[in-house]
């Protein structure tokens, strides 16, 4: 859910796999399983992205129209079926 | 040449990447892409450990849900051949157990009994063995193979006993 949710927050911004384990403060190992089934589910588009000259490519992610709505959907009930002191991405004061 | 930290990191994963099965082979392409944009040295090494257990998650998986694996004829063929192997050990058991008692009524000890006494031992056992493989062929044979399985394996382990018995 922090993973959709982060997608969520700018829903067409392309992203990479660092990048959102940063924000999400999630590691690679719980994090890439996380993409391949959003992706294998159709929910995720995936490309490759030069940045520049001797570096490789990135790949790229971001929420397809499909796994928008159903996306809003998790976090909304995720959220809803929390306790009220938190949110998703830590304790509310 | 000392290989720096980032080195040894884009090595390991880049090898690991080649090792992952192609159903995912866009993504094993993906993490090690993603080293070359983590800042530091460490925070590369702890991405790439991860990036490395997922590909071998994957590879695992991949390796247990191919259909051949998930085939019940397979499965049911390697059964078999296990019985075959298991009614060949006990054949050799029940063998063994006879010339045992064999011994104790004609009161000698297993250290008694010479060499060739007890390849003729195994020699009878393999006849037996090529006799059950031969009479199950038709009907059962994976169980037949199974069987030859183990009378090669004793034989394999008989040959290298004698040889090192004659040096």
């Amino acid at each position: 859910v922090k993973v959709l949710e982060e997608f969520l927050s700018n829903p067409k911004l392309w992203r990479y796999g660092y990048d959102i384990g940063r924000n999400t403060e999630l590691k690679s190992g719980t994090l890439y399983p996380i993409l391949v089934r959003l992706a294998e589910h159709g929910w995720l588009e995936t490309h490759w992205e030069t940045t520049e000259v001797g570096r490789p490519p990135r790949h790229m992610y971001r929420l397809t129209a499909n796994g928008m709505k159903p996306a809003r959907e998790m976090v909304k009930v995720v959220s809803k079926n929390l306790p009220r002191n938190l949110v998703l991405d830590g304790v509310r004061e | 040449m000392i290989m720096t930290l980032r080195r040894i990191t884009s090595r390991l994963l880049t090898l690991a990447a080649a090792c992952a099965p192609t159903k995912f082979a866009e993504w094993a392409r993906a993490m090690p892409g993603e080293l070359d944009y983590v800042e530091d040295d460490w925070s590369a090494f702890f991405w790439a450990l991860g990036s490395i257990g997922v590909l071998l998650r994957f590879s695992t998986i991949q390796l247990l849900l191919i259909p051949k694996w998930r085939d019940k004829s397979m499965i049911r063929q390697t059964g078999q051949v296990l019985l075959g192997a298991v009614v060949a050990g006990m054949v050799s058991m029940a063998g063994s157990l006879v010339c045992m008692a064999l011994l104790k009524v004609v009161g000698l000890q297993l250290s008694d009994v010479r060499m060739s006494q007890r390849l003729i031992f195994i020699f009878l056992l393999e006849i037996t063995y090529v006799v059950i493989a031969t009479a199950q062929w038709r009907r059962r044979r994976f169980v037949s193979v199974g069987v030859s399985l183990a009378g090669l394996a004793q034989l394999a382990s008989v040959v290298l006993t004698v040889t090192r018995f004659v040096r």
